[in-house]
């Protein structure tokens, strides 16, 4: 035990692309496979992981997500299956945080118990809507109340700590439905909340429905974010990133990787890693992914080596979506720069226009900064072009 | 061969015409048919060198070509053709280049009959008094009708066209009737190449070899190699090195033009601008005792800001606009600073067709993104205390309580129109200030229009409007008559608060409202929502006429961004950080170089 207290901190994802119909808006990688294909992905991961973990021997791993798709398309066994692939491969950390991303419409109660008992101790739950007539329209497969029996199932498999995907700025939608939204799911009172403002990607019903749909305007938009912000906060959640909403200590120790520019190691298709100074990312398709791996080849599409210049840059974007900003002492650690004398101009331009605070050390937007981060992390980050 | 005999064997001659009549494919169409240019050799068009030219099927500059012709009476005759440009701005060019002529051909579409160019190249010619002779063309197409035009020419331009000949350019139709009808209709060149030497320059180009080649046609006299001339309107003397013709490929030197001729010096002159259009060559030993009537110097008439998009382009920018200016003596510029838009140049241009060709060539051939602010002529000004001010930058205009007299240009305008379009063209005139003179009616179906028009009012898209209220039908010809005492202010444009010098300009009392709200709206449309508020006020002094508001942004966000969404990400902010370094920082507010531009193209439909 004492050997991993100095070892460094590592995530895992896994990326399980299966779904029994796509979403209007997604663009995420995933299909509706067949159980034999589902079986063998199962067998490969298992293959990749076992191959991979060597390669991180230095590492605990604190966090794993199984996300999508819909994880739970593989039933709990199969998620109970990957777990101990993880478990029997890497060197898991005593408080690992375990979620998985659940389908309302997919998961029963049998699995939810399944997953607890094979180490889950954290479920997300896409939801989306709590009105009918929006799930529908973004082409959802489930209702609002099998979202809600779902929910007292997964509670009732003993899961304490549940995120609800929630989304606004969808077509049709007015500032009143998403704030009722809001407001019965949070009495719900579940740990976590992601809302995500819909943005239309090309290669997605919507996308190829653009000009036809009639979604808010930019003003509504922001006062649909604004209510939730203001909403969340009275009931007791920290708005802790631009899209996310914890109770005290809740906040989802995997996402925090990524904004953090931590270190997680990633399997299955379209899956993306950063890992020892290199982010690289697998091929987006199912068959080649595992032609691949059953082949002893790294199914690899994407791979940068982030450069001195990229990490200053890429932590500045990362970490100015998060409520806590940017530490000048923190930042002088990692890379030995002086972060207030290097952007003083720019910095204080964002405090005076009233989209910045300063906090003693730490710089960090407001709710209002937050939701124009773009603007500001493009003009402060130099990327390495 | 006696001098006699050598000047009735050429013949010197212009062809003019309306824009799309068929000029530069005559031309092509001649030069094959004398065989000065082989069909297989022949480049479409080969007069209009520039590619511009072509694209807009206009000539800019005009340039000559000596052709050889054996004719039907089996004599051998030296044909020099000169072309003109063919617009408006450069009617003074036209005008020395007919006075090298002693023909013209008036060139008239078979299907479109006389239009406000062809008439006013006609006037030029006859000022010029120039033997017109008449030619219909494109007598390919169906809906050709031969007598009608030749009827129009007679009743409108009162020269006989009877007998005209009716051509194909396109088709050849013709083409060895007409050459052998310039021989018989148009005069020889008089001159007596004895006397003192006088030689009138209508075109010239720089070249980096030669020097400035200067093209004349020599009035009388004789001009040899190693000769010393003057050039009358500035005294400066040069020592002439070659003198020849232009021939369909390049210039054969020969030693000696005698007059009559058209054709070539060069002196080892270093800039086109000492070799003005119209200026009288003459010997510096045995001197003409006057110059050739005519010339003048040439003043542009409207003026613009010309700004590089990336400031740092500035030193690229003045020297594309030098090269250009060495072959294009009317373009004028100087060096000026705009808070708004930093290092840049006043630039004063013939016209607006000329601005526009220059701001084309600017982008086309150096590669540059500008900005241009609103064109302005010039105004005179009169103070209290006496002194006149030429004021062309909106930026130098006096504060309204020094003025005594503010004076604009305005022009004495002829639009030939189709009738039905009469009324909307009379609106249009009325709502830019015009002032009607008189309406002809040319025959049953069309118009033509007299009006004095403010030539502020020109330069703002009048071209457009006027093709859009007459389906393209109607054509346009001006020239400046007069200053005229005008009720004028000064419109600026603030944004948050700090006024945008690049945006000033000057307009009519009458017209300062409507233009502010336009100007406002077009800002509103194009400045990118931005952090903060932004009010656009429009002012007169310290009066706000107009307002408008940007509202602050409110959303440039990306919901989610975890592990595969980072790389994306990157690309785009930096994506974006490229886009904000082309806005230029007006004060605290960011403005596209788009957003310049399109508060000049106010459509005032």
């Amino acid at each position: 035990m004492a050997d991993k207290l100095n070892k460094k901190r590592l995530g895992i994802y896994i990326h399980v692309p299966f779904c029994k119909s796509k979403c209007a808006y997604c663009d995420f990688y995933s299909g509706n496979f067949s159980p034999d294909d589902r079986a063998e992905y199962l067998t490969v991961l298992e293959k990749h992981i076992k191959r991979i973990a060597p390669s991180a021997d230095m590492y605990t791993v604190d966090s794993i997500f199984l996300g999508g798709g819909t994880p739970t398309i593989l039933g709990g066994e199969g998620i109970a299956l990957i777990g101990n692939a993880v478990a029997s491969t890497f060197s898991l950390s005593g408080d690992l945080e375990f979620s998985v991303e659940a389908n309302p419409g997919t998961v029963t109660h049998d699995d939810l118990k399944i997953m607890r008992s094979s180490g889950v101790n954290r479920i997300s739950f896409g939801l989306q809507s709590s009105h009918d007539s929006e799930l529908k329209m973004l082409s959802r497969i489930h209702s609002y109340s099998e979202f809600l029996s779902a929910y007292s199932d997964a509670r009732d498999a003993g899961i304490d700590n549940i995120n609800v995907d929630l989304m606004y700025g969808l077509p049709e939608q007015t500032v009143d439905s998403f704030a009722e939204t809001v407001d019965r799911v949070s009495a719900l009172s579940p740990e976590h909340l992601s809302l995500y403002g819909l943005k239309i990607e090309d290669n997605t019903p919507f996308g190829r429905m653009r000009d036809s749909l009639s979604l808010p305007d930019e003003d509504s938009e922001y006062e649909m974010y604004m209510t939730a912000v203001e909403m969340l906060r009275s009931r007791g959640y920290r708005h802790y990133e631009i899209s996310n909403y914890a109770k005290n200590g809740r906040e989802c120790r995997h996402n925090l990787k990524y904004w953090d520019a931590l270190e997680y190691i990633a399997f299955g298709p379209s899956a993306y890693s950063y890992f020892g100074g290199k982010r690289y990312g697998y091929i987006g398709s199912l068959t080649d992914y595992c032609a691949a791996v059953e082949d002893g080849r790294e199914p690899i599409e994407y791979c940068e080596e982030i450069t001195e210049q990229d990490r200053e840059a890429e932590y500045i974007m990362l970490r100015m979506r998060l409520r806590d900003g940017i530490s000048a002492e923190d930042f002088y650690s990692r890379f030995g720069i002086d972060f207030e004398e290097k952007y003083r101009d720019k910095l204080n331009k964002y405090i005076s226009i009233g989209v910045m605070v300063k906090d003693r050390d730490r710089y960090f937007l407001t709710d209002r900064g937050m939701y124009v981060s773009n603007t500001v992390i493009s003009d402060i980050a130099e990327f390495d072009a | 061969m006696s001098d006699k005999e050598r000047l009735e064997h050429i013949r010197n001659f212009s062809i003019v015409a309306h824009i799309d009549h068929g000029k530069s494919t005559l031309a092509d169409r001649i030069l094959e048919h004398t065989q000065t240019v082989s069909t297989r050799e022949m480049e479409e068009q080969l007069l209009d060198n520039m590619e511009l030219e072509r694209e807009r099927g206009i000539t800019i500059k005009a340039r000559a070509v000596r052709l050889g012709y054996d004719a039907k009476n089996g004599e051998h005759y030296t044909l020099n053709l000169i072309d003109t440009p063919g617009h408006v701005d450069f009617n003074y060019e036209v005008s020395r280049s007919l006075n090298a002529c002693d023909g013209a051909l008036l060139v008239v579409d078979a299907t479109q009959g006389v239009e406000a160019q062809t008439l006013a190249n006609a006037y030029l010619a006859i000022d010029a008094d120039l033997e017109i002779l008449p030619v219909v063309n494109k007598m390919d197409l169906p809906s050709a009708n031969v007598e009608k035009v030749r009827q129009e020419v007679e009743d409108i331009i009162g020269i006989p066209a009877e007998d005209c000949p009716a051509v194909s350019a396109k088709t050849g139709l013709n083409i060895d009737q007409l050459i052998e009808s310039i021989i018989t209709d148009l005069p020889a060149p008089k001159g007596d190449s004895e006397a003192p030497l006088k030689c009138l320059i209508f075109d010239s180009y720089y070249d980096s070899y030669l020097g400035v080649v200067v093209y004349v046609r020599v009035m009388d006299g004789t001009v040899r190699s190693g000769d010393r001339i003057r050039l009358m309107s500035t005294g400066m003397e040069y020592d002439v090195v070659d003198v020849g013709t232009m021939g369909a490929f390049g210039l054969d030197k020969c030693g000696e033009l005698r007059a009559g001729d058209v054709g070539f010096i060069t002196a080892s002159i270093k800039t086109i601008g000492e070799t003005r259009v119209g200026d009288t060559v003459t010997s510096a030993e045995n001197p003409a005792a006057e110059a050739l009537p005519g010339f003048r110097a040439v003043q542009p008439m409207v003026y613009a800001g010309i700004y590089p998009a990336d400031g740092a382009r500035y030193g690229d920018l003045r020297d594309a606009l030098e090269k250009l200016q060495l072959n294009d003596a009317a373009l004028f510029f100087e060096a000026e600073t705009s808070i708004a838009l930093g290092f840049g140049f006043r630039c004063g241009f013939l016209g607006l067709l000329h601005m526009e060709i220059m701001m084309e060539r600017l982008e086309r051939e150096f590669n540059l993104d500008i900005i241009t602010t609103a064109p302005s002529v010039i105004y005179e000004i009169t103070l209290h205390n006496g002194t006149v001010l030429r004021v062309d930058n909106p930026t130098n205009y006096p504060a309204p309580e020094e003025i005594e007299i503010a004076a604009e240009p305005v022009v004495k305008a002829n639009i030939i129109t189709p009738t039905e379009y009469v009324g909307g063209i009379m609106d249009l005139c009325q709502d830019r200030r015009g002032t009607f003179i008189d309406m002809k009616y040319i025959d049953t179906e069309r118009v033509e229009l007299h009006y004095d028009l403010p030539l502020n009012e020109i330069i703002y898209d009048f071209f457009d409007a006027l093709k859009s209220r007459s389906r393209g039908y109607a054509s346009l010809d001006y020239e400046l008559s007069e200053y005229r005492p005008s009720k004028l202010v000064k419109l600026d444009i603030m944004l948050n608060g700090d006024v945008v010098d690049a945006l000033s300009f000057i307009v009519h009392e009458e017209k300062a409202y409507g233009r502010a709200r336009k100007i406002a709206e077009k800002l509103k449309e194009n400045i990118p929502r931005q952090l903060f508020e932004i009010p656009i006020q429009a002012a007169i002094g310290s009066k706000i006429i107009a307002r408008e508001t940007v509202k602050a942004m409110r959303k440039d966000v990306l919901a989610k961004c975890y592990g595969g969404d980072i790389t994306r990400k990157k690309k785009l902010l930096e994506k974006q950080k490229e886009g904000k370094k082309k806005m230029r920082q007006l004060g605290s507010v960011e403005v596209s170089p788009e957003a310049f531009m399109a508060v000049l193209k106010l459509d005032e439909e």
